[in-house]
């Protein structure tokens, strides 16, 4: 089980003018799902890179403030013991892939080699994943001839194949249909139940927003407001932020004011029998 | 009209593409494409650009047969925006990849304003002299919609063109949208974006297992819950939510709006 934190925490990139991120306090308690929402270039994969490490171990650039995983800085554990215990799906699933093997399983056997799984622990975890996300009409193909939703669901395959104590996912969803979406929706909402560390970066929230614990809103690098889903919606809607609510709340503010957010069709509906018709 | 018959496409290594795809496609409507992951929408929209060559089947754009044109040559008439943009970006400045789609306009008045019009509403303005592969993927797409907005063709297919945009964006794309309908183009879209679709959409086409399995008017896909329920799509939240508390269907916001303003 694991708890992450940023504290007091700042970035910038070698060759970036402003700071990409600044002053974030952060803590992800143990078994949490939290959301990350915010705009294109907003920060949230820069936040991402952080929490896993990436900063400032492939990305150079200043950095102030702290990052803690386990109450231990994160210059306290190797990069590698870090990359077991935080799994990071890139936001271009080609960044994902290592595309030196020639089929989708060796893909997801090559990930687990390099966390030092032995072959029968790999064999097995390639086998659950495999089942759990469809993909056995593919795993003998090779990488470069798939759509770019099946590379999205392997890309996603080869982090969640290592069942990390901490999840970061990256934009998953942007190129899934529908179904890919439900799994992986039925999949989070297992492990939130074992107790990881979930942290999800999305511009799709409505999928998501039944599992979100804690809802963090990023603007231009700041945290603009964190805390439990209703509790950030209902202080924006109260001081009419101009940010992206989920779809029902937003439907429904066309017609009728509200001062929570609506999340489900049974609230919606309760909130349209009172809706007056209007001129 | 676009009119394509029988089109079939497999890869080299024997992979199925699309399995004998035929629809008409009206001039000045707009379609969009929906179907699970690996279905064959890709591989359907890079037929209907050139990029790639159907085994059978064939494309009529106004009763002319464009399967032998080249890319080049059907880029007169069709703009394209592509799923992963930076196959298509290849000039030094953003700025230059708008220019460039401007010189083959054949009105070559006003070109410095039209430069800046085409930036401005795809907000690149201040992106205008970095390099196309050092802005985001939202922006990439954006210089794409901006370069077919700058060709100007009466045909523009954008393949998932809001996947990974932000709320902001996915707006300014419906501005986009709503003005190139007015002026009289025709518009084909892959997304699995409903709620998009539904707002933007006439007429909706469904690709599952390489074949067209509905073609249709988007109301009429939302009328009949075994049509949209075979992708596992689910209906758009103005559609669900208009025929549960008013036992009506609405499709768009105007819809939405003028339903509630009933007495
Ligand atoms: N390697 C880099 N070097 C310099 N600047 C960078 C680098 N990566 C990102 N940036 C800048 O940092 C800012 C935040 O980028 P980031 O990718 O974290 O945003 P984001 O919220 O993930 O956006 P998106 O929704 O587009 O994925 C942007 O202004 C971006 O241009
Ligand atoms: N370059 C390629 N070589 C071989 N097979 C391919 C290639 N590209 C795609 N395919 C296969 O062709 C089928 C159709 O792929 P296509 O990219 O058209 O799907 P799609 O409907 O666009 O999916 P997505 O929603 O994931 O983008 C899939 O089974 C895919 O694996
Ligand atoms: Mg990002
Ligand atoms: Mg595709």
């Amino acid at each position: 089980m694991a708890q992450l934190e940023l504290s007091n925490f700042s970035f910038r990139y070698q060759g970036s003018q402003d700071y990409v991120l600044k002053d974030i306090n952060l803590t992800l308690k143990s078994g949490q799902f939290t959301l990350i929402n915010g705009l294109d270039g907003a920060g949230k994969t820069t936040l991402g890179y952080a929490l896993k490490g990436i900063i400032p171990h492939v990305f150079e650039g200043t950095l102030l403030g702290e990052q803690r995983l386990n109450h231990k800085v994160f210059q306290e554990y190797t990069h590698q013991e870090l990359t077991k215990i935080i799994g990071y799906c890139f936001q271009n699933p080609w960044t994902q892939l290592s595309m030196i093997k020639s089929t989708l399983e060796e893909e997801l056997s090559f990930s687990c080699e390099n966390v030092g799984y032995a072959l029968e622990e790999t064999r097995f975890r390639v086998k659950a994943i495999v089942r759990l996300l469809d993909l056995s009409h593919l795993i003998h193909k090779n990488p470069i001839h798939l759509s770019l939703g099946q590379l999205q669901t392997i890309a996603l395959g080869t982090i969640l194949v290592l069942d990390p104590d901490v999840l970061i996912l990256d934009e998953p969803t942007s190129q899934l249909d529908p179904l890919t979406r439900r799994r992986l929706f039925n999949h989070l909402s297992d492990l939130k139940k074992q107790g990881k560390t979930i942290i999800l970066i999305e511009h799709n929230i409505d999928d998501f927003l039944e599992l979100v614990d804690h809802l963090v809103l990023l603007e231009k690098g700041s945290i603009l407001d964190q805390g439990s889903v209703i509790d950030v919606y209902t202080r924006s809607l109260s001081i009419g932020r101009d940010i992206q609510y989920p779809s029902l709340t937003a439907l429904l503010s066309t017609i009728t004011s509200l001062d929570k957010p609506i999340l489900n069709d049974n609230d919606a509906l309760t909130i349209l029998k009172g809706v007056k018709s209007h001129d | 009209m676009i009119k394509i018959e029988h089109l079939s496409y497999h890869y080299s290594n024997g992979e199925q593409g699309i399995n004998d795809i035929s629809i008409e496609i009206n001039s000045s409507t707009s379609l969009a494409i929906i179907g699970p992951n690996g279905s064959g929408k890709s591989t359907f929209i890079k037929c209907l650009m050139g990029i790639l060559k159907p085994q059978r089947g064939s494309i009529i754009l106004n009763n002319q047969n464009i399967n032998k044109l080249s890319i080049t040559q059907r880029s007169q008439h069709i703009g394209f925006v592509f799923q992963d943009p930076k196959e298509q970006l290849f000039k030094s400045t953003i700025e230059q990849e708008i220019r460039f789609a401007l010189r083959k306009r054949k009105d070559q008045k006003d070109i410095e304003s039209q430069v800046e019009t085409i930036l401005e509403c795809c907000s690149l303005t201040s992106h205008r002299s970095k390099h196309p592969y050092d802005v985001s993927i939202t922006q990439q797409k954006f210089i794409l919609i901006g370069c077919a907005l700058g060709m100007n063709q009466d045909i523009i297919i954008m393949d998932e063109p809001t996947s990974g945009m932000d709320y902001k964006g996915i707006k300014q794309l419906a501005k986009i949208v709503e003005f190139l309908k007015k002026e009289k183009k025709t518009i084909i879209m892959v997304s699995h974006d409903l709620d998009f679709i539904s707002e933007h959409f006439e007429n909706v086409m469904i690709i599952n297992h390489h074949q067209c399995i509905y073609q249709g008017t988007f109301k009429d896909a939302c009328r009949d819950e075994t049509v949209l329920s075979q992708g596992e799509y689910k209906l758009p939240d103005i559609a669900r939510l208009s025929l549960m508390a008013k036992h009506q269907l609405c499709t768009t916001h105007q819809e939405w709006i003028e339903l509630w303003k009933k007495r």
